[in-house]
């Protein structure tokens, strides 16, 4: 055979490849759904998994107890339990279990499965990284086949919110024992979708379980640049794809074929400060710091306005949300206060740690940052991490660490968009948690953090969580704020009925496709 | 230094003028790396300034500002005196022990520089990118480790192209009548034999500085490189990709900044070869002999 033929008409193929199928005839059948994200994720078990592109699947493959009731965070409704009961003294809670469910290997949904599963939660050798939310249930009791009491020591305001978060999902504990270690790769629950596969950094698959799957496949791909996400959405291999950049999103708008989502994001970012070592131990200084930062000039130039200027420690949509005066911009009254504490200067360089591609434009805008804390005469040292290292040098113990203040650095970007009030600050704020990694210790904030998760009016538990918000404020910030988030979301023109919860979990079952 | 004229010359005669604007070009590049802190302030270069960020080409910003709002010239000038300093440090670095390694190796051929030149070809077995990034992982990134892991991946290369000469070299009628004389090992292989392979030395040494402009903006691009606010061509190549479509200049800056400097590099180091090989004819390419 002729080489050189052949290399010709394989040209030829290839440019007709690349030429041909744009638009209708690329784009995946309807009842496929493709969506596309900037990471991939640690685990498939709800117990285990720390990342929130994970919730996104299991929100799809598992029922919890409850559920929250559409994506306004103000109701609840039953997804295994149909109904359920609290005690006058409000510390048992009493749920019964719709009748007939099955989990995808075709064992029982009943109380007995849900009772290993919150025992494996709570189970210390076990080891969840979400345990401290299951702390406070003393006992389980199944009372009947599709009965099951939780009691409380002490009266718990937000058992249904923590009972309606992801790590509370219900694994089919047959499911559980047949993996074993290999469980967070071979997931069993009983939601609409079935598990199919996962290769870790390349895609995930669903498969519709049940009548209430609206498609017959749904296909989670890690994209990680945001760039590529786009171009897969113009070639219309991709439906959703999140994180869009915001100097994309003209980009998007040009182009007839695809459509645009802002969606408000719980999401704030922030640097977090290491408040054992000198000079964050010192809650003037992590007062000063907030006034060096222009949040505005960040918002607008580096976001192109997708965000917004913290008012509170939380961002709006999060319970507990107060807004406040922004800081204003003041890098003089910075200066000064580090002059006041420091009247030698402060002589170490401040060590700034930042994720890459994790948040909205977070390494420029903690370079930004590097630049208003070298304009007030700060040295500072940067590294910009990779995610996962990132993520297990940060929740290290030892030194080197950042491990709860015995860290290596000052300060490192961090967001969060855990939407309730109780787990979003107790488990960074209250001293000596598992997630409070700067070390961050106000016997006024522990105080008022855990009266207020026992407190059974809601009037008076969010007074205590609007006086922990002013503290965190005006008084003994725990970080430097940064920027609230906004959800860019690009899809195709025939997507509809798209919605994401504020913590940017979006529901992808109740998506239509044209 | 004394070879450069006549290098030049050459050029000239043969009418190889992309080398000469490859040297140009190198010139310009490396006066501007010397002199960036008189043209620039380390200040300009790394101040943050968001109210000017993505400006566009003007008068007083000709290449606009980046996302930080910061000067591109200045970013530019400061970016070049970080690639000329990673690579000339590296190449340099690597260069030396090559030889060392490369000579010595060749010069006693015995057990040890037999399996000293196996783990060489173990080495080379690793794609450099690869291996660079093994040693920036363990290293952590920062400019000194880049340079380091440059280093250490370009050896092996340079030991095997000097050995080989080196082998055969120490064999010929001059060595020998030198050995005959009473010169030691050291004086033959210092005096005598490493000398004779100063072309060589230039030419590779020319091609691996390219090589390694390239591979120390690449590991940039990833983040291991020198961290910011250290102006580096890779790394501003990576931070402003995503405004190729919005705003191009701050990504094709850095980016034909790095296309021609590679290229210079390459071409001196093709008119070099030309220049030092004694087989090639010293006439015009094209020119009836």
């Amino acid at each position: 055979m002729n080489p050189q033929l052949d290399r010709r008409a394989l040209m030829v193929a290839t440019a007709a490849a690349a030429i041909a199928p744009r638009g209708v005839a690329a784009q995946t059948p309807r009842e496929i759904l493709t969506f596309i994200e900037g990471s991939d994720f640690d685990s498939l078990d709800p117990a285990i998994s720390r990342t929130r592109s994970a919730e996104i699947l299991l929100t799809l493959m598992f029922q919890r107890l409850v559920k929250w009731k559409g994506t306004a965070l103000s109701a609840i409704e039953g997804d295994i339990a149909e109904r359920w009961t609290t005690s006058a003294n409000g510390l048992a809670w009493t749920f019964h279990l719709r009748p007939g469910q099955r989990f995808h290997d075709g064992t029982n949904v009943d109380a007995d499965a849900v009772k290993a599963n919150f025992d494996r939660l709570r189970d210390v050798r076990f080891g969840s990284p979400n345990r401290s939310l299951f702390a406070v249930i003393a006992d389980i009791k199944v009372e009947a086949p599709l009965v099951i009491t939780f009691s409380t020591a002490e009266p718990m305001a937000g058992m249904l919110e923590v009972l309606a978060e992801s790590a509370a999902s219900i694994n089919s504990p047959a499911g559980i024992q047949r993996a074993g270690r290999n469980y967070g790769r071979n997931p069993v629950g009983s939601g609409p979708y079935k598990f199919e596969e996962w290769t870790p950094g390349e895609r995930a698959v669903l498969v519709g379980a049940s009548p209430a799957a609206r498609f017959r496949r749904i296909i989670y791909r890690p994209v990680p640049e945001p760039e590529a996400r786009l171009i897969e959405l113009e070639a219309g291999t991709a439906d959703i794809a999140t994180g869009i950049a915001p100097e994309a999103v003209a980009r998007v708008r040009a182009n007839p074929r695809l459509k645009l989502a802002v969606i408000p994001s719980s999401f704030q970012v922030f640097f977090e400060l290491n408040h054992k070592r000198p000079p964050f131990d010192n809650p003037r200084l992590c007062r000063a710091i907030n006034h060096a930062v222009d949040h505005r000039a960040i918002v607008e130039r580096i976001l192109g306005g997708f965000g917004s200027v913290p008012d509170a420690p939380v961002a709006p949509g999060v319970q507990s949300y107060l807004p406040q005066e922004p800081y204003r911009f003041d890098p003089d009254f910075a200066r000064r206060e580090f002059a006041a504490v420091f009247p030698g200067g402060f002589n170490e360089p401040l060590v700034m740690w930042t994720s890459v591609g994790r948040y909205l434009k977070d390494q420029q805008v903690a370079e930004a940052v590097q630049g208003y804390l070298n304009a007030i005469g700060l040295r500072t040292e940067f590294r910009a991490w990779e995610w996962a290292s990132y993520q297990q040098t940060l929740y290290r113990r030892q030194q080197g660490g950042t491990g709860y203040g015995s860290s290596a650095a000052h300060m490192w970007v961090l967001g969060t968009s855990i939407p309730t009030a109780d787990w979003r600050l107790s488990r960074r704020l209250v001293t000596g948690q598992s997630a409070n990694l700067g070390g961050y210790s106000d016997p006024r904030v522990d105080a008022l953090l855990n009266g207020a998760r026992t407190q059974l009016d809601p009037a008076r538990r969010m007074a205590a969580y609007h006086e922990v918000s002013r503290i965190l404020w005006t008084d003994s910030p725990p970080n430097l704020f940064l920027y609230n988030q906004q959800q860019i979301i690009a899809m195709q023109r025939g997507i509809d009925n798209f919605d994401a919860f504020a913590f940017e979990i979006p529901l992808l079952n109740q998506v239509t496709k044209a | 230094m004394s070879g450069v004229v006549p290098f030049l010359r050459f050029l000239l005669a043969t009418r190889r003028y992309m080398a000469l604007l490859g040297v140009a070009v190198i010139i310009l590049f490396a006066v501007a790396a010397l002199a960036a802190p008189l043209l620039f302030s380390w200040t300009v270069a790394t101040r943050v300034n968001l109210g000017d960020a993505l400006a566009t080409p003007s008068l007083a910003l000709p290449l606009g500002a980046d996302e930080m709002g910061r000067d591109m010239v200045a970013r530019l000038v400061w970016g070049a005196r970080t690639s000329l300093l990673v690579a000339g440090l590296s190449v340099g670095a690597a260069l030396i022990a090559g030889l060392l390694i490369g000579g010595l190796c060749g010069y006693y051929d015995n057990r040890i520089s037999f399996i000293t030149m196996r783990a060489m070809d173990a080495v080379i077995s690793f794609p450099r990118i690869l291996l660079a990034i093994m040693l920036i992982t363990i290293l952590g990134p920062g400019m000194s480790s880049l340079t380091l892991a440059i280093a250490i991946s370009s050896v092996p290369v340079f030991a095997r192209l000097f050995r080989g000469p080196v082998l055969s070299l120490k064999s010929r009628d001059f060595v020998l009548a030198s050995r005959s004389l009473g010169a030691g090992d050291m004086r033959l292989l210092f005096r005598h034999v490493l000398p004779n392979i100063a072309s060589l030395v230039i030419v590779q040494g020319s091609i691996s500085l390219a090589e390694a402009v390239l591979i120390a903006s690449g590991l940039s691009f990833l983040g291991l490189g020198p961290q910011p606010p250290v102006p580096e061509w890779g790394a501003m190549i990576a931070q402003s990709r995503s405004h190729l479509m919005s705003t191009p200049h701050v990504v094709l800056a850095p980016g034909i900044a790095l296309f021609l400097l590679v290229l210079s590099l390459n071409l001196v180091g093709d008119g070099l070869r030309d220049f030092t090989d004694p087989k090639s004819s010293r006439i015009a390419p094209g020119a009836a002999p």
